[in-house]
């Protein structure tokens, strides 16, 4: 059973500033001098009046007279003329808004301050920036990202940015394709562009034209080979991928519209032009890549039933049975070598 | 319809047609698009600049800009809707790295603390009114100085002032009075505390000579009770805004550093 | 035990005369001039004889040349007569505000708006000293007995600029204001060196004129003449008279005040002693009563109520503008056969000054003018036999009883910009008195805090009142009303903090501050007191935007709203 209280007294008689930055440190007393903190929390206090002299009609020697505002106080004045009540120095009080804004102040202050620290240290810099780590194919033999990275200056090798710190990391913001103010830039750009990074790729992967010759677009590299996703191989590449042109018939039509004799392999007719939607549903059956190459493997294998049925045991490892298990890719990763059991 | 109803549909009207447009805009552009995370990013970072200007606004109150209450709704909502740009612009990946998994953790801070602040803003100064004992908050030290004092006099003064009440004031009393207590059984609106230490004077004064002294001391536990009750949640309500507020200043600065760095090292090649 | 017996002197009327000083020689020599002279002390009853009347109710004021009497656009509850000498009344143009003691009404400008922005910086209620020079044109002076004058400093000037009528000995002047509470419509000051004037307070007024016929025929005439014909032309009710018949009514209209104008003083003494109660207010139509009159509420408050077991119960207020007893005229009119009393009773809450148009100039002039279809609902026969529920008894608020007796109790109904506040959303963020703050150079100017009920609670913040108590008595002019929109302004050149809105004001609105200089420290007279000024809401009047704590809420928990009548009240309850 709750019971209303009553609201304790109140002083109705003055403001009350919470506005102000200070408190009267005299104030948790209950007896905050009227004259309050000053700018910067520093105490004004001094006496509670200025008395003056007063001399009545008919007298000689006048006397002093206490000049608060409220109410003369009891003692009055010293005989000397001074205040009588002088207001003791209080520590002023921050408000909650003061310390608010120390707080605030103090967070930018340290953010700043690490953020700075750690883009200025180049062995730091490059563990807190990186955002995850490169394939193994990439990392050019260097451990894994985390303890011990010696060697800070592999980011340049693709990165425009590169090594630089703070300032560097600024100016290449500035020189970027497209800069940071071209916004309408971006709208513009489709799906699969290529982007300023691929240039990179080219670097070492020189000549690697995307694809068959009568290839209607070019395809960024990065659409299908996401780096810094983690050791390893780089992330597979997917249905949506593949289907950037392969599932667009428009696409494929001016693919097969272009009729350039392919030179490595034994394309059906009219090219490989195919419409596709996903590996798994209707990707033609594949065929050998060389002419007059036959297909030795005498496995009949029920991909259905050894792939997706709940019955098949598992493989030794506790692993269950999955495409790369025997479709391997050759070495250059172009072509998938032969099934053989 | 009442007003607040109006707002409050309003809002969730709002919430669902940013999804909605959002989704179309992901359509439209496809999460594969390179520029995707860009015009995203600018998307959650524009929004986010007009998020902190409210702090702004409140700053500004002589500026016809616009009454607070709008500002509050939109901040809350478009608030609100970030979390969806956001998801959007990590492409629902739980960020690696260092850098962008403390932006992740300084947006989501943020987020929650500001869910976390409408929430308490919504709940508490319902409890406060119930309560009753109305105070303004930087007027409580100096009652509680006066409580105690008044607590002083009367468990310790008096012209025969009694040894037991004395002992009770200094074992129990004295600490209870000297400062705020209880912070986290007010917030949980537990009576717990208070109950217990009723139950004792109650039980001193069953077989105390003074009877009417210890009836004094009861009410100026209750009163002190409800000084602490009020000093609770009105802090509440200020404190939560010493996270919201130093974070988004951090997530600012962060986001400033992280579109540098973005375009620094996607823009181009050496 | 027996109890024992508290016993306190009976309250009289005269217990707190209108000039302590005044003595029965002077009250002999008012005796032998007009019109007092030809007034006869049979026709005033035993109780209010005419020579208590002068002696209580009166002050002998002494004016020098050029010192300003009244001031257009003041508050008085005085009218003058003039005992010897001469004033002049300012025609056309009116003087400048700033000659008035008021501030000029204008928004702050681009840069006094910007520099707001470092109003933080400042220290509390400081002044630069530029800001505090006076207007030459008026000056100061105290007489003695220590009362304040304001003069106007270029009488030649005035009379060049400005078209001026002179009053003499025998003269009456601002007994309309003092009757109905309405502003002072001109200035007047005195122009020779030694005018001497008699103020009478209101209440004098009203029994002399009620005594006397003369008097009565004459105030009645020019309050025809000058108050009367533009507010009954303003009236809805008689739009569709003529002229001739509108000067019918005119003629009929009888006016009436009740309750007591200086119900501020009365009202603080009656609340601290718990003694206000509806049945012990002044009675203007009784329930039940046969309906003689149309009752049109001119100025002040009145309580509606309906009898409730053995008490009556509050159903309603009404404010200036309201119109009663119609209804039950114009079905007793419709049909007569089926005739209904009063349905409720009329009480004056403070004071009311009213008009009242007998039944018979309704039935013959008024109601016939009227279309059939603006003319109220004809009762039916469960309403008049009072077994409806009392939300749904005509003329009932519409919020809950308990609420309107709250607002009732404490007359908030007087304001028309009371801020109120929303317990249940209000998050103590303090944003509405740091938004004051900014807009005021650093000061707030009201309390977040008040008398509460339940979730709402009014905050100790201006009203804005439509009776403004507070403007009675300034000695300079400096607390007026905008004209424009009615916010109720203290201009703090021209305080000279000598507290008279401070202790007038019946809510603790008005607050006395001591100034300080830019440095922060206090300000001193040459006397070295400290000045002081009154401060309080003035809805910041010269912001753009409107008044800033509202504007300032986050959580639409603090609403400036008109009390006067309860539907934005019942609108804010149910947002």
């Amino acid at each position: 059973m709750s019971e209303q209280a009553l609201p304790p007294k109140f002083d109705a008689q003055n403001y009350a500033r919470p506005n102000d930055g200070w408190i009267c440190g005299h104030a948790a007393e209950g007896h905050a001098c009227p004259l309050g903190p000053g700018r910067g929390g520093r105490c004004q206090a001094s006496a509670e009046c200025v008395p003056s002299m007063e001399t009545l009609p008919g007298e000689s020697k006048g006397r002093w007279r206490c000049n608060r505002s409220r109410e003369k106080c009891e003692s009055g004045p010293l005989p000397d003329g001074t205040c009588s009540r002088q207001i003791p120095r209080c520590a002023p009080v921050p408000t909650l808004r003061t310390l608010r804004g120390r707080a605030s102040r103090l967070t930018v202050a340290f953010t700043c301050g690490v953020l700075l620290t750690l883009l200025g240290i180049p062995g730091a810099r490059r563990s807190f920036i990186n955002p995850g780590p490169l394939s193994t194919a990439h990392a050019f033999g260097e451990p894994r990202m985390g303890h011990g990275v010696t060697n800070h200056s592999a980011c340049g090798a693709c990165h425009l940015a590169g090594n630089a710190g703070p300032n560097g990391i600024l100016a290449a913001a500035f020189q970027a394709e497209p800069a940071p103010w071209q916004i309408t830039r971006l709208i513009e750009m489709r799906t699969g562009d290529r982007s300023e990074m691929d240039g990179a790729c080219l670097k070492c992967h020189s000549g690697h034209d995307f694809h068959q010759p009568n290839a209607p677009r070019e395809a960024g590299c990065s659409f299908c080979h996401r780096e810094h996703r983690g050791a390893g191989a780089l992330p597979a590449t997917t249905d949506a991928h593949c289907g950037l042109c392969h599932a667009d018939a428009s696409l494929m039509a001016l693919a097969a519209a272009k009729r350039v004799q392919n030179v490595s392999t034994n394309p059906p007719a009219g090219g490989f032009t195919g419409v596709i939607h996903s590996f798994a549903s209707d990707h033609p059956d594949f065929r050998a890549a060389r002419s007059g190459s036959r297909d030795l493997n005498t496995l009949k294998f029920n991909h259905q039933l050894h792939l997706s049925a709940p019955t098949i045991p598992s493989l030794a490892n506790g692993k269950r049975l999955d495409c790369g298990f025997c479709h391997q890719p050759d070495a250059l990763g172009t072509l998938m070598r032969p099934v053989r059991f | 319809m009442s007003r607040f109803n109006r707002q409050l549909i309003l809002g969730i009207a709002f919430l669902v047609l940013s999804c909605a447009v959002l989704l179309l805009v992901h359509r439209r552009y496809g999460a594969l698009s390179p520029a995707y995370p860009y015009l995203t990013g600018w998307g959650l970072f524009i929004v986010i600049l007009f998020l902190s200007a409210y702090n702004g606004r409140k700053k500004l109150p002589f500026l016809p800009l616009g009454s607070s209450e709008t500002w509050l709704q939109v901040h809350v909502y478009l608030g609100l809707a970030t979390a969806v740009i956001f998801l959007f612009h990590i492409r629902f990946r739980v960020p690696t790295g260092w850098f962008e998994g403390a932006l992740a953790w300084l947006y989501g801070l943020v987020m929650l603390s500001g869910i976390f602040g409408l929430a308490v803003t919504r709940f508490l100064p319902r409890r406060l009114t119930a309560r009753g004992g109305e105070v303004i908050y930087e007027k409580i030290p100096g009652l509680r100085h006066d409580l105690r004092q008044q607590a002083e006099a009367i468990a310790l003064g008096g012209e025969q002032p009694s040894t037991t009440l004395a002992e009770f004031y200094a074992r129990r009393l004295d600490a209870f009075f000297a400062e705020p207590r209880n912070f986290v059984h007010h917030l949980a609106e537990s009576r717990r505390p208070l109950n217990a230490l009723v139950a004792e004077l109650e039980d001193l004064r069953r077989y105390q000579a003074e009877k009417e002294r210890v009836e004094q001391l009861l009410t100026l536990v209750r009163q002190k009770d409800a000084l602490d009750y009020h000093r609770a949640l009105q802090s509440m309500l200020k404190l939560w805004l010493f996270v919201h507020l130093p974070l988004t200043w951090s997530l600012l600065i962060f986001s400033l550093v992280h579109i540098a760095l973005v375009y620094g090292f996607a823009g181009g090649i050496k | 035990m027996p109890p024992t017996l508290t016993t306190i002197e009976r309250p009289e009327r005269w217990d707190a005369a209108f000039d302590p000083e005044m003595t029965d020689a002077a009250v002999d020599r008012l005796l032998t001039l007009s019109p007092f002279r030809e007034m006869n002390p049979e026709k005033f009853p035993k109780r209010t004889p005419l020579r208590e009347i002068l002696k209580h109710d009166t002050i002998i004021r002494r004016y020098r040349k050029g010192e300003i009497i009244v001031r257009q656009g003041d508050y008085g509850t005085s009218g003058f007569l003039i005992l010897s000498g001469s004033t002049r009344v300012v025609l056309k143009p009116d003087l400048a505000p700033a000659v008035l003691g008021r501030k000029a009404p204008e928004k702050k400008g681009f840069g006094r708006t910007l520099a707001q922005l470092w109003s933080a910086l400042r220290p509390p209620e400081s002044f630069k000293r530029a800001q505090l020079k006076r207007d030459g044109q008026v000056g100061e002076r105290t007489n003695e007995e220590e009362q304040v004058h304001v003069f106007l400093q270029d009488l030649p000037r005035v009379f060049n600029e400005h078209r001026t009528e002179a009053m003499t000995t025998g003269d009456f002047f601002g007994e309309i204001a003092a009757l109905s509470r309405m502003p002072r419509t001109s200035t007047i000051f005195a122009e020779s060196d030694e005018a001497e004037l008699l103020e009478i307070r209101w209440q004098g007024v009203r029994d002399l004129m009620r005594h006397d016929d003369q008097l009565r025929l004459h105030i009645n005439r020019i309050y025809r003449e000058r108050a009367l014909a533009s507010y009954l032309r303003a009236t809805p009710l008689f739009r569709q008279l003529n002229k001739e018949q509108l000067e019918r009514v005119a003629a009929e209209v009888e006016f009436a005040t009740f309750g007591d104008y200086d119900w501020s003083g009365d009202y603080k003494r009656l609340a601290k002693a718990g003694t206000l109660r509806p049945e012990k207010e002044p009675v203007i139509m009784q329930e039940g009563d046969y309906p003689n009159g149309v009752v049109l509420l001119r100025a002040g408050f009145g309580r509606v109520t309906r009898k409730f077991g053995t008490g009556e119960r509050t159903l309603n207020y009404a404010g200036a503008g309201q119109v009663l007893g119609l209804r039950e005229i114009a079905h007793n009119w419709r049909k007569p056969q089926q005739p209904v009393n009063l349905q409720h009773s009329l009480r004056a809450i403070g004071y009311t000054h009213l008009l009242v148009l007998p039944t018979r100039v309704m039935e013959q002039i008024v109601l016939p003018s009227v279309p059939e279809n603006d003319l109220p609902d004809l009762f039916a026969p469960e309403e008049s036999g009072g077994s409806l529920e009392i939300q749904e008894q005509p003329g009932a608020a519409p919020v809950r009883g308990d609420i309107l007796e709250f607002l009732t109790e404490n007359r908030f109904f007087n304001g028309t910009a009371t801020m109120v506040i929303d317990l249940d959303r209000c998050t103590r963020c303090d944003d509405c008195v740091r938004a004051c703050a900014a807009t005021h150079d650093n000061n707030p100017r009201f309390l977040r805090h008040g008398p509460a009920h339940g979730r709402l609670m009014i905050a100790n913040a201006c009203m804005h009142c439509a009776d403004p108590v507070c403007m009675i008595g300034c000695p300079t002019g400096a607390i007026h009303r905008e004209s424009f929109e009615g916010q109720v302004v203290i201009n703090p050149v021209t305080c000279i903090g000598c507290k008279a809105c401070f202790l007038n004001c019946p809510y603790d609105a008005i607050r006395m501050v001591d100034i300080r200089d830019e440095k922060g420290q206090f300000m001193l007279g040459e006397d070295l007191k400290p000045i002081s000024k009154a401060t309080k809401c003035d809805l910041c009047v010269e912001n753009h935007g409107g008044p800033a704590c509202e504007r300032a809420c986050p959580h639409g928990a603090l609403e400036r709203m008109n009390l006067n009548d309860l539907a934005a009240m019942a609108t804010w309850l149910k947002r």
